[in-house]
C-alpha cells in the first residue's frame, strides 16, 4: 500500500516556549501582526502576555479578542475585514480550537475574496496559501496547531464546516504546557477527551496509516495516564506537558487519518444542543468503538492495550469492542465528563440527528458504513452514559 | 638566528635584566607566551597584588612582520579580579614600537620597596630605564599622556594606568595610545591588571620610536610574501567582514538585540525595545553630526579599520572606538539608550583606567538593587565619578560586579570567577554561555563567542564543542593577530596561516598545528587555574541563569555539569 503522510506543521515545543513567540513571528519575516484570541484568554492573562512579547520583539500587534466558541462564518468575514483593513501580514492565534479555527479562516481571507463560506470541503473551491499563520494552543485537546483544517459554523445550514488547505495549515505552532496551568478541571476533562477521541478514531479510521498508528498509540497512553492526574492537580507540569504532546502529536496523527463516527456524533451534538465538542466526543467515543470493533478488532485491541487493558487472546471483536468502550467509560468518569442528560438531552430528540451524522465530513472515514438505522442506534447509546 | 629581546624588571631592586627569548618560547606569543611564563615562573596561589605576581607584557607571534592587524599587545599576571590566570590584549601603538625595538616581552616583577612610581622608558636605542615620576602620580590616563608627550615628545606610544590602577581597582585597566587619534583610549581592560601594574607602583611605559626598526629575520621571505599577498587580499575582500570596516563594532547591537542575546537591563533575558537608538543606524547618524568617523585603525598597517572617533554634538572630540561591548554593557544592560552618554561613560573609564564591560555589569547591579534608577545615565556617570574619587561607594565598585553586587544584597549577580559577563546573554547564545562559565579567563568577550557559528544557539545541542572549538581559536587568535584579522582570514582561507608560519619560523605547519597553539594554551591556563584552587564548580553560570526563563525566548541555560566539566578535555 501506499501512503501519503501528510505535510505537518514545524512545532515549537516546551515549557516556556510562548516565550519565544515575538522572536520566532519576526524571524518568520513579520511586521505587524493580527493576535486573535477570546474574553477567556484574556481574562486569564495570556493574551496580554503574548502581545507584550510581540511587542517586545519589535512587532506592531492589532488584537481582536472576539472569538467566539464554535466559530461562526459571520465571526470569521467580520475578522478577516478587520485584518484586512489593517494590513497585517501575520496572525496568531492564542487560545483553543475555536480561536485557532478563527485564526485559520482569517488567514484563508487575507489571500482569498470573502467570504469564508466558499471555501468549504467539498464546495469545490480551493484557497491561495495565506500569509504568516501561527497558533498557541491553550488547551490540551483540539489539535488544530497541527492540522490543516478550520471547523466553522455554518449559519444557514446550521452544521459544520471545514475549510481545508494551505492556509489553514500554520507556518509554527507553538506549544507551551504552561499556557495549561491555569486550566480549570472541568475544561482540562473535556478538551484532554478531545484528544484522546482524535487519538483513538485516528487508531480506527479508515484513513489510519503506518506513521498514524504509532503517534496515536502514544498519545492514547499519555492520555490514560495523564488526564487524570491533570484534572486533579491542574500544576503538575510534567502531566500537563505529557497532556500538551499527546494533543499534539493525536492531532498530526488525525490530520493524516481523519476522525470518524465519534466526531460525526460529536458535531451533531454540538450544532442542535450545544454540547461543548469534548464532552461529546467523550460520550460519543465508546459508542464508535463499539460499533466498529467488528471491522478493526486489532486496532481496538492496541487501543485498550495503551489504555494498560489487558486483552486476552482469543477475545471476539465484540468484546473487545465492549471491554475497551467500558474502559473510556471508566476513564470519562475518573476525570469528570457530565452525561448528556445534564444538558437536558433525551433520546427521542436524538434519534433526530442521525441525518446530521450521517452527513458529517467525518463520517465518510469510518472503517465502515452506518444507515440512519445504525446512527440511530449509537445516538440513542450516546445518552446510557 | 638573533632571538627577541626580554626585558625583566625587578621594581624592589630597581634592576632590569636583558634576556634573550627562550628557544622553546619562540613559536608562542601573546596570550600563549603569557600562559607559559605564568605557568614556569609565578606560584598560581600567590597573591595577584603581592610580590609573588608577576605582569607581564608581551607582542604577538606576527609581530614584526608586515601582517596587518599583526601588532595586538598582550597583557598577563594573575587576576585580582578572578584570582585566576588572565591576559588582557589591546591594540593601539605600543605593540608596533616594541616590535621594532624586537623587544618580545617585559616582565615586571616583585613589590616596590618605596612608595614612589616610576615609569620604564624605552629610548629610541630600545634600552629601557626606571624613571622616577612622583609629579605624574594622580593623573589620569588622557593628562598624563599629555604630560609625556610634553616630556618625550608626540612619537612616543604609552602604556598607562590611571588612578583606577593606582587605587588597585580590581576592575582597572592599562590603556594604550590609539594610533588614529593619538589618545590613550585603547585598554587592556579585563581582569585587573591595571591593579597588578599599580601594586608595582609603574605608572606607565613610555617607548621611544626605534632609531634603527628592527627587521623580522624572516627564514623563507620569499615564501612569506608570496602568503601575505594572498592574506591581505583576503582580508581586504572578506564581504562578511565589511561591516567592521563601515561602521565596526557597534553594529553589533542590531543583530544581538534582534536575537535577545544583547543584555538588557542586568541580564534579565528579555528584549532591549529602545535597540534602535543605540544600533547602528543611530551609531552613524551620531558620527555624522558630531563630525565623527568610523573606519579608523587602531594600530599602524591594519587594513580592517574597525575602530572610530566619536564626538560631542558640538564636534569636540569624545572617545575613541566606541565599541559593542560598552554599548552592551554600560548602554543596553543599564537600559541607558543615549549613544552620546554611553561615549561619555566610555571616555571617563578610559581615563581614569576601568573596564567598560565591568563597569557597565556593576552599574547594572546597582541599578537592579536600587541603588540608583533603571536607564539613569546621569546617575550612572555619577557611580563612575564615585569610584574616581575614591568614595566608600566607589571603593565598593572598583572591585567589581561580583563585589559590588554582594556588597549591595543583589539578587542576581551576573559574574563567573569573580568577573562580570561580556555582552551576550548566556541563556540565549549557549555556546558563548558554555564559553563564560568554562573559559579559563572567565566570562570574556575574546575567550570564544560562537555569534558566528551557524547552529541554533537556542538549542543546547552541539553548544559545548562549538565553545571548544571556538576558545581554542580564539586563543590561538590571541597568540598571533589582532581576533578580527585572524577571522577575517580564516573564515575565507585558513591554508594561509601555515604558510605564513613556515615563512617565518620555518618547519613544516598545518592548519592543525597553528590551533595546537591555542589549545595547549587553554590546557596551560586551566591547569594554572587548578593549582589557583579552582573546581568545576568554578566552572558554572550563575544560578539564575538556570531557574530563570528569558522572557524573550522562554530559555534557560541549560548545558548539563558534566558536559561543562569535559569542554576544554581535548
Amino acid at each position: 500500500m501506499i501512503t501519503f503522510f501528510n505535510r505537518s506543521v514545524p512545532v515549537l515545543f516546551g515549557p516556556g516556549a510562548a516565550l519565544r513567540t515575538g522572536l520566532k513571528v519576526k524571524q518568520l519575516g513579520a511586521q505587524k501582526v493580527f493576535c486573535v484570541y477570546d474574553r477567556g484568554i484574556k481574562d486569564a492573562g495570556i493574551a496580554g502576555k503574548i502581545v507584550d512579547n510581540l511587542e517586545a520583539a519589535g512587532l506592531q500587534v492589532v488584537s481582536y479578542d472576539g472569538v467566539k466558541e464554535d466559530p461562526p462564518d459571520a465571526v470569521i468575514n467580520e475578522a478577516a475585514e478587520i485584518a484586512a483593513r489593517e494590513k497585517v501580514d501575520a496572525v496568531v492565534g492564542v487560545g483553543g480550537g475555536s480561536t485557532m479555527d478563527t485564526a485559520k479562516g482569517i488567514n484563508v481571507l487575507l489571500t482569498n475574496p470573502a467570504p469564508i463560506n466558499q471555501y468549504y470541503a467539498g464546495s469545490g473551491k480551493a484557497h491561495q496559501p495565506g500569509k504568516i499563520l501561527v497558533l498557541i494552543p491553550t488547551t490540551a485537546g483540539t489539535g488544530s496547531e497541527a492540522t490543516n483544517i478550520s471547523v466553522v459554523s455554518d449559519t444557514q445550514s446550521q452544521s459544520k464546516k471545514g475549510v481545508l488547505g494551505p492556509a489553514a495549515l500554520a507556518v509554527l505552532a507553538i506549544v507551551d504546557p504552561e499556557l495549561l496551568l491555569g486550566l480549570p478541571p472541568k475544561i482540562t476533562a473535556a478538551t484532554g477527551m478531545d484528544a484522546f477521541a482524535h487519538a483513538v478514531e485516528a487508531l480506527t479510521s479508515e484513513g489510519m496509516n503506518p506513521m498514524s498508528d504509532v503517534l496515536a498509540e502514544k498519545a492514547v497512553a499519555l492520555i490514560t495516564h495523564n488526564l487524570p492526574i491533570s484534572v486533579k492537580d491542574g500544576s503538575n507540569l510534567e502531566a500537563r506537558t505529557n497532556m500538551m504532546f499527546a494533543s499534539l502529536i493525536a492531532g498530526i496523527a488525525f490530520n493524516d487519518t481523519m476522525p470518524h463516527w465519534g466526531h460525526a456524533i460529536a458535531h451533531a451534538l454540538g450544532v442542535k444542543f450545544h454540547i461543548p465538542h469534548g464532552i461529546g466526543c467523550a460520550v460519543a467515543l465508546p459508542v464508535a468503538v463499539e460499533y466498529v470493533a467488528d471491522a478493526v478488532p486489532e486496532k481496538i485491541r492496541q487501543a485498550g492495550v495503551a489504555m494498560g487493558l489487558s486483552l486476552p487472546e482469543g477475545m471476539l471483536p465484540a468484546e473487545l469492542g465492549s471491554t475497551v468502550a467500558q474502559a473510556i467509560h471508566n476513564l470519562n468518569r475518573r476525570v469528570g465528563i457530565p452525561s448528556l442528560k445534564e444538558y437536558n438531552v433525551d433520546e427521542a430528540a436524538l434519534e433526530q440527528l442521525a441525518g446530521n451524522v450521517l452527513a458529517d465530513d467525518c463520517a465518510m472515514f469510518g472503517p465502515k458504513r452506518a444507515s440512519a438505522k445504525q446512527a440511530q442506534s449509537m445516538l440513542k447509546k450516546t445518552c446510557a452514559y | 638566528m638573533l632571538m627577541a629581546k626580554v626585558y625583566r624588571i625587578n621594581v624592589k631592586t630597581m634592576s632590569i635584566v636583558q634576556e634573550e627569548l627562550k628557544e622553546e618560547y619562540r613559536l608562542l606569543g601573546g596570550r600563549s607566551l603569557i600562559s607559559r611564563v605564568m605557568s614556569e615562573e609565578v606560584e598560581p596561589t600567590c597573591d595577584p597584588l603581592g610580590a609573588g605576581n608577576k605582569l607581564i607584557i608581551c607582542t604577538s607571534l606576527l609581530a614584526g612582520t608586515t601582517i596587518p592587524a599583526a601588532h595586538r599587545l598582550s597583557v598577563g599576571g594573575k587576576s585580582p579580579l578572578t584570582g585566576g590566570i588572565k591576559e588582557a590584549n589591546v591594540g593601539g601603538t605600543a605593540g608596533t614600537l616594541l616590535a621594532r625595538h624586537d623587544i618580545k616581552m617585559l616582565i615586571f616583577e616583585d613589590l616596590p620597596a618605596s612608595g614612589d612610581w616610576q615609569l620604564l622608558k624605552i629610548d629610541t636605542a630600545g634600552t629601557p630605564e626606571l624613571v622616577s615620576i612622583p609629579d605624574l602620580a594622580g593623573l589620569n590616563n588622557y593628562a598624563l599622556v599629555d604630560k609625556l608627550k610634553e616630556r618625550f615628545g608626540d612619537k612616543i606610544s604609552v602604556i598607562s594606568i590611571g588612578t583606577a590602577g593606582e587605587m588597585q581597582y580590581r576592575n582597572s585597566t592599562l590603556q594604550v595610545i590609539d594610533a588614529a587619534t593619538g589618545y590613550p583610549s585603547r585598554a587592556a581592560a579585563r581582569g585587573g591588571l591595571g591593579a597588578v601594574m599599580g601594586s608595582k607602583k609603574i605608572k606607565a611605559i613610555v617607548i621611544e620610536r626605534a632609531e634603527t626598526p628592527h627587521g623580522f629575520p624572516y627564514t623563507d621571505k620569499e615564501r612569506f610574501d608570496a602568503a601575505r599577498k594572498k592574506l591581505v587580499d583576503v582580508t581586504i575582500n572578506n564581504e562578511g567582514m565589511r561591516w567592521l570596516r563601515e561602521i565596526g563594532t557597534p553594529a553589533i547591537p542590531d543583530l544581538t538585540g534582534s536575537l535577545a542575546i544583547l543584555p538588557y537591563r542586568n541580564f534579565s533575558g528579555g528584549f532591549n525595545k529602545d535597540v534602535g537608538k543605540i544600533g547602528a543606524a543611530s551609531f552613524l547618524a551620531k558620527l555624522k553630526a558630531g563630525g565623527g568617523k568610523s573606519g579608523e585603525a587602531c594600530q599602524a598597517g591594519c587594513v580592517i579599520h574597525c575602530s572610530n572617533r566619536y564626538n560631542t554634538p558640538d564636534g569636540e572630540y569624545l572617545t575613541s572606538a566606541l565599541e559593542y561591548e560598552t554599548i552592551a554593557l554600560c548602554g543596553s544592560n543599564c537600559d541607558i539608550n543615549d549613544l552620546d552618554t554611553i561615549a561619555r561613560m566610555d571616555r571617563l573609564c578610559d581615563d581614569f583606567g576601568l573596564d567598560t564591560i565591568e563597569t557597565g555589569a556593576t552599574l547594572a547591579v546597582c541599578m537592579e538593587a536600587g541603588k540608583i534608577p533603571w536607564g539613569d545615565g546621569e546617575a550612572a556617570i555619577g557611580l563612575i565619578e564615585e569610584m574616581k574619587k575614591g568614595t566608600d561607594l566607589g571603593k565598593i565598585l572598583g572591585q567589581g560586579t561580583q563585589a559590588a553586587g554582594e556588597a549591595l544584597g543583589a539578587k542576581r549577580i551576573p559574574a563567573v570567577k569573580g568577573q562580570g559577563l561580556a555582552g551576550y546573554e548566556p541563556r540565549n547564545i549557549k555556546g558563548t554561555g558554555v564559553t563564560f562559565a568554562t573559559s579559563p579567563m572567565g566570562g570574556d568577550h575574546t575567550a570564544g563567542l560562537t555569534l558566528e557559528a551557524p547552529i541554533d544557539h537556542l538549542s543546547p545541542l552541539g553548544q559545548a564543542a562549538v565553545s571548544a572549538m571556538m576558545q581554542v581559536m580564539s586563543a590561538t587568535a590571541d597568540s598571533m593577530m589582532c581576533l578580527f584579522g585572524w577571522f577575517s582570514i580564516i573564515s575565507e582561507a585558513p591554508q594561509i596561516m601555515p604558510e605564513i608560519m613556515t615563512g617565518l619560523y620555518g618547519g613544516v605547519w598545518d592548519f592543525d598545528k597553528i590551533l595546537d597553539i591555542g589549545r595547549q594554551c587553554v590546557i596551560r591556563e586551566k591547569a594554572f587555574n587548578t593549582a589557583a584552587g579552582f573546581t568545576k564548580e568554578d566552572d558554572r553560570l550563575p544560578g539564575f541563569f538556570l531557574t530563570e526563563k528569558s522572557p524573550a525566548t522562554g530559555a534557560v541555560f541549560d548545558i548539563k555539569s558534566l558536559e561543562l566539566d569535559g569542554v576544554l578535555d581535548f
